[in-house]
């Protein structure tokens, strides 16, 4: 139907291939595996240890668990502002 | 770097995408689209009410657009006798199709309000015509003097409205703007497909393509 | 050095040692301070903007109360008026402040100091001289007459492509030297929208479109300039900001990549919604109705990710005045999405376009959303650039409840007018009058939502004065909020 589809299959085929083949070479070469670690990434030694007023008990504990012994913010953030 | 490439390429595909199926796509489509013949090119005077429509800001006010009957009231409220079409617009640059009716739509307005003297005070304070209007009055259009010298036209202002002396002058500005507005009619009808190329294939011409 | 608050009964610590993955606090403080000045610059420059288009905004409202409120001076008409104040919030504000982010968030995820800062810096002074010059030849009259794309093409629209370039220049030279193996989800999105605003800006001003070609070009860059820029930069620092407040890491990574992605693919079609009804081939609004109905995806893998991650922990934000502001703009950017999926089916569609409406809407995405997020960002962001603390509670607390609250009641009330509106515009035997008088009640209740809204503007940058230029700033002993009685969370015993 429209006159120049010649042209518009090639442009999207010239634009679309080149970032799914390095897509590929990306996850061949391993880069997307362990991607759950990049979430971990925004914070700072020890910053999720850090005691957070708000949670509740349950929180506090699992925080524990996961993280170790929980340590007060040396920035004191949460009794200024954050 | 590969993961660099891949954000950058991605991103950039599907802009690109986007541009050829929204923009460059139609605009290759569209470009062999004719005026229709009662659609006549704008004069020097309607090109410059046309640019002080836009420099005045009509546009976030008034549409000038008249929708498909089967979905909206256009129609039926008067807009106009049939939907809008592509050709209509082939003379704007740029488009004012407008995306608010804070205002009523003007696609017709040339049609639906001719007279000029009623424009021209309908602009110098609406609320002169149209009581319940929110639209803002455009008095710098105008020139309020002392008295009328020759050759002036004085725009005949209703008492409660008009200046405590003086008279109220008739600007070019102002009768540019008017010949805009009175040239905005489209009561010819619609013109055929415009997606069909208009000398494409001679061996597969339709007769009644022949027609306007 | 750090005290133990609390030990485990079981583990003593974790088998990890996240010492080696994680950045400390000194390098973050480096970081911060080597994009010290384009930060303050920008944000400093934003907070001016916003004062400007505040005042530009509530003459725009109050004109509709009283039409011949200041109607003698051709720069003071609502035509002008109204476009100067849009520009001016969308290119001044929230552009600004959305460098500002972008030049903080970076050599915070890429470890790394800020490259090319004086290029940073000459960006945002070009890009304020640029939009300067396009809002003043603006009020003169000279518009190039399309929404979201009046400033003049030739002496400010040059500069405004320059001075994002060389913002983008530097945030992408960071990017190219960082230090991290995984780019950060708000990577993706601080980093596309660069090269994304320039393409759909510079395709948009191109002078070589006419009639309904340039509705096309016309609502292609306003929706993309909406879902390619104003969205993904602030997406980008919400993402940082919950996960990073809350202290806990984002709930899926695999829906990031999935909203990221969603949001690329679809979001560049949907431009042809705002034309729904109009003088185009139905092929291009059905393309764009349809990528709209499919932004479903996204967005909603993006609300899920962030709620999940805040989830039972709402409590947090009596804490943290940046907290509370991301989650109500990340709840304003789904409803906001929502709002607009609904709103690109014709049935519905039908009632709200060319209405108040829409306004309602793009205020609920543009304030709700994106300028919220700003503020909380700054909440954020100041401090920490200039290592003071904000001096006031009180302060906070009113301008976040005044422009919280305002915006609400615009929204709200400019929704029900817009509908009311649309519906005596379908109604037959009512002639026009019927829907202006039906919006009049809902546009005055949006002029005092206006007054609300710039009294919380007032607050936030009298409040940004203080703390930048003023020895005001002191520790606080409690946290904020700590007075009003805890409702979502229990007070935990000391």
């Amino acid at each position: 139907m429209l006159a120049n589809s010649f042209a518009i299959i090639l442009l999207s085929l010239v634009v679309g291939i080149p970032p799914l083949v390095f897509l590929f070479f990306a996850i061949s070469h391993g880069q997307f595996d362990n991607i759950g670690a990049t979430a971990d990434s925004i914070f700072e030694v020890e910053e999720l240890r850090y005691s957070r007023p708000w949670e509740t008990r349950e929180q506090a504990e699992e925080r524990m668990q996961r993280h170790g012994g929980l340590l007060r913010n040396p920035q004191r953030e949460w009794e200024r502002w954050l | 770097m590969t993961r660099l490439l891949v954000l950058i390429m991605g991103a950039m595909a599907t802009v690109i995408f986007a541009l050829v199926i929204l923009v460059i796509l139609p605009k290759s489509m569209l470009s062999s689209m004719q005026a229709p013949p009662e659609l006549k090119e704008p004069t020097a005077q309607q090109l410059a009410g046309r640019q002080l429509y836009i420099s005045n800001g009509c546009i976030y006010c008034h549409t000038q657009q008249v929708r498909d009957p089967s979905f909206t009231a256009d129609i039926s409220k008067g807009l106009g006798t049939r939907p809008s079409v592509p050709e209509d617009y082939v003379h704007d640059n740029p488009h004012l199709l407008g995306t608010m009716r804070t205002g009523p739509d003007l696609f017709n307005v040339g049609s639906r309000l001719p007279d000029r003297n009623w424009q021209l005070l309908h602009l110098y304070q609406p609320r002169a015509l149209v009581p319940w209007s929110i639209m803002p009055a455009f008095p710098f259009l105008f020139r309020h003097k002392a008295e009328a010298e020759p050759g002036d036209k004085v725009l005949d202002v209703p008492k409660p409205h008009a200046p405590a002396d003086g008279v109220v002058v008739v600007t070019e500005e102002a009768e540019a703007l008017v010949a805009y507005l009175l040239s905005l009619k489209h009561d010819y009808p619609a013109p055929n497909d415009p997606l069909k190329p208009a000398n494409d294939n001679p061996e597969n011409d339709n007769p009644e393509e022949a027609q306007p | 050095m750090t005290e133990a608050v609390a030990s485990p009964r079981t583990q003593q610590d974790s088998t990890l040692d996240h010492s080696k993955l994680r950045i400390s606090a000194e390098e973050v403080s480096a970081y911060d301070h080597s994009g010290r000045q384009p930060v303050l610059l920008g944000f400093f420059i934003a907070i001016i903007w916003l004062l400007a288009g505040t005042v530009m905004g509530d003459i725009s409202s109050f004109k509709f109360d009283r039409p011949d409120f200041l109607t003698e001076q051709a720069y003071l008409t609502f035509g002008r008026i109204r476009p100067a104040h849009l520009n001016v919030m969308v290119y001044g504000w929230a552009s600004t402040a959305m460098f500002s982010v972008s030049l903080w968030l970076m050599p915070r995820l890429c470890r790394t100091q800020l490259r090319w800062a004086k290029a940073a810096v000459a960006g945002i002074l070009i890009w304020t001289v640029g939009l300067g010059v396009g809002v003043a030849l603006l009020l003169a009259g000279y518009s190039d007459g399309l929404e979201w794309l009046e400033l003049d093409r030739i002496w400010a629209d040059p500069l405004l492509v320059l001075g994002a370039a060389l913002v983008g220049a530097s945030i992408w030279k960071t990017l190219s030297v960082r230090n991290v193996h995984h780019l950060y989800v708000s990577v993706w999105y601080v980093a596309a929208s660069y090269p994304w605003f320039l393409i759909i800006f510079i395709a948009g001003n191109l002078p070589i479109f006419q009639g309904v070609e340039s509705a096309a070009v016309n609502w292609f860059y306003a929706h993309n300039a909406l879902g390619l820029w104003l969205t993904t930069v602030n997406l980008g620092l919400i993402y940082y900001l919950l996960p990073k407040i809350i202290g806990r890491p984002i709930y899926s990574y695999w829906l990031s990549l999935i909203g990221f992605w969603g949001l690329a693919l679809f979001y560049a079609l949907n431009g042809m919604h705002h034309l729904i009804g109009g003088p185009l081939p139905s092929w291009m609004i059905a393309t764009s109705i349809t990528a709209s109905i499919m932004m479903v995806v996204p967005v909603v893998a993006v609300g899920i990710n962030q709620h999940m991650t805040v989830v039972g922990r709402f409590g947090a934000m009596r804490y943290s005045p940046a907290l509370t502001l991301a989650v109500i703009a990340a709840m304003s950017y789904t409803a906001v999405s929502l709002q607009g999926i609904l709103t690109a089916l014709v049935s519905v569609n039908r009632i709200t376009h060319f209405t108040h409406w829409t306004i309602a809407h793009s205020h609920l995405g543009l304030y709700m959303f994106v300028t919220l997020s700003l503020f909380g960002g700054m909440y954020y962001i100041l401090p920490r650039v200039l290592k003071k603390e904000w001096p006031s509670t009180r302060l906070i607390r009113a301008h976040i409840l005044l422009v919280g609250g305002g915006m609400v009641l615009y929204v709200v009330a400019l929704g029900i007018g817009g509908v009311l509106q649309g519906l005596s515009l379908l109604a037959p035997g009512q002639g026009f009058e019927a829907s202006v008088e039906s919006t009049r009640p809902w546009l005055l209740m949006r002029s005092v939502a206006a007054v609300i809204i710039s009294a919380g503007h007032i607050v936030f940058a009298y409040h940004a004065y203080l703390l930048a230029f003023t020895r005001h700033g002191s520790i606080r002993r409690h946290p904020p909020f700590f007075e009003i009685k805890p409702v979502l969370v229990r007070k935990k015993a000391p």
